[in-house]
């Protein structure tokens, strides 16, 4: 079994290490003559990079999945907030990306590094805060809070503001090729895959509560927003 | 004191999703069935490579001269990890602690691509039963690659067994060499 799992996590490591590289060789590949090909490949190829970099963690699919534990909500509206998270989370990316590189010319492979702490920070607080919230909600409404539109935004950007390095790295390699647009485009894809495996886990949430007895499920507002407490306090510690 | 205590944990956030790709060659020299000497290279992917030329290539002349060298060395490799620079070897399953044989680090840009090399001198390491070589970066951040065709020797082929060094969600590319 643990064979089987380091197999596994050894190909995706392979595998990322694949979808990085073709992204980087048909950037060069880009020409005058040559456009179509190569850019239609690092858009595709972003877009897989995209599904499959959001498996690993971070990227806030412990927390929507958490918040969608606890009440009764649509696949459509799952689907909807997995793709802000993605949004918000790229368009961290880009401007954080911008300005450390036109705005403060830093050694950008540290300092990204530091942002991204300290993002993960605020990340934690904003965490903290909305699970204090809903508990808050939980309490004045009994068991079965009203989860409105204010709290999935809250949530989405407590989870989305921490820029998604793997976004960064291809933007700037893009400004560095020269071809900054196709680095957008290349990020709007990726964030498209990463997107689709945020609302996976949001729909195996609501599937699971679904699915689940009202005996036990009565306990999912209490345990979901216990989990997206700890998670808060784990990245603020960590 | 507290920009230090940050820079140790920066890397536990990248957990199993790395950030930085490279491909390794190892290149050991033999005598009498023995490990003489290993070169060792670390390949850069392209997309690190460009972003780490750009950090410290700071006079644009696509090569890292010494001063350039010694910068990328300090902030790069020391200050961001407290165990660099992920070189792990094991002699009969017990670790060996490399500070008297390996030589400083010299890097290229090659092929548009950074390369690190460094030197294990094995003649003064006592070596029975099997010598274990990996490179690994417990926080994930860096993801080490080995791959049978960038394993060569001078003087006679040792047996080698490409396995796992395992910790819990975690795992890299461990080279065996049966003596």
């Amino acid at each position: 079994m643990s064979d089987f799992f380091n197999t596994v996590l050894k190909e995706f490591i392979e595998l990322q290490q694949k979808l990085n590289a073709t992204i980087s060789s048909n950037f060069r590949e880009i020409n005058d003559e040559n456009m179509l090909l190569p850019v239609l490949t690092i858009l595709s190829v972003a877009f897989i990079y995209g599904v499959v970099h959001a498996m690993g963690p971070g990227h806030g699919k412990l927390l929507i999945s958490s918040y969608f534990l606890q009440k009764n909500r649509s696949y459509k509206e799952a689907f909807k907030m997995g793709y802000l998270i993605s949004l918000i989370h790229t368009i961290s990316a880009l401007s954080i990306s911008f300005i450390l590189y036109y705005i403060l010319e830093v050694i950008f492979s540290q300092t990204f590094q530091e942002v991204s702490f300290y993002m993960t920070k605020i990340s934690a607080l904003l965490i903290i805060g909305v699970a204090i919230y809903l508990f808050f909600e939980q309490h004045k409404e009994h068991i079965g809070a009203n989860l409105n539109q204010k709290s999935d935004l809250s949530i989405a950007f407590s989870a989305g503001v921490i820029p998604c390095p793997g976004v960064m790295t291809i933007i700037l390699f893009s400004i560095l090729m020269g071809n900054i647009t196709v680095g957008i485009f290349a990020a709007v894809f990726m964030s498209i895959g990463m997107g689709l495996t945020i609302s996976l886990s949001a729909i195996l949430a609501t599937a699971t509560r679904s699915k689940t007895p009202s005996r036990v499920s009565k306990l999912f507002p209490f345990i979901g927003n216990s989990m997206i407490l700890l998670l808060g306090i784990y990245l603020l510690i960590l | 004191m507290i920009k230090k205590l940050i820079i140790l944990l920066l890397p536990i956030l990248s957990l199993a999703h790395p950030h930085i790709f490279i491909d390794t060659k190892l290149d050991f020299t033999t005598k009498n069935n023995k490990v003489d000497k290993l070169q060792v290279s670390w390949i850069f992917d392209d997309m690190n490579s460009q972003i780490l030329m750009m950090d410290f290539d700071t006079n644009r002349d696509k090569k890292l001269d010494k001063k350039e060298t010694q910068k990328f060395l300090k902030t790069y490799f020391n200050k961001l990890s407290k165990n660099r620079p992920f070189i792990h070897v094991k002699v009969a399953g017990k670790n060996v602690s490399l500070t008297k044989h390996i030589s400083p680090f010299s890097i290229k840009y090659k092929n548009n691509l950074l390369v690190m090399n460094f030197t294990v001198d094995f003649k003064k390491i006592k070596q029975t039963k099997t010598i274990d070589i990996g490179f690994w970066d417990e926080t994930n951040y860096t993801a080490f690659a080995m791959e049978p065709e960038r394993i060569k020797f001078k003087g006679k082929k040792l047996k080698v067994e490409l396995g796992f060094y395992e910790e819990d969600l975690f795992v890299a590319d461990v080279l065996k060499i049966m003596l």
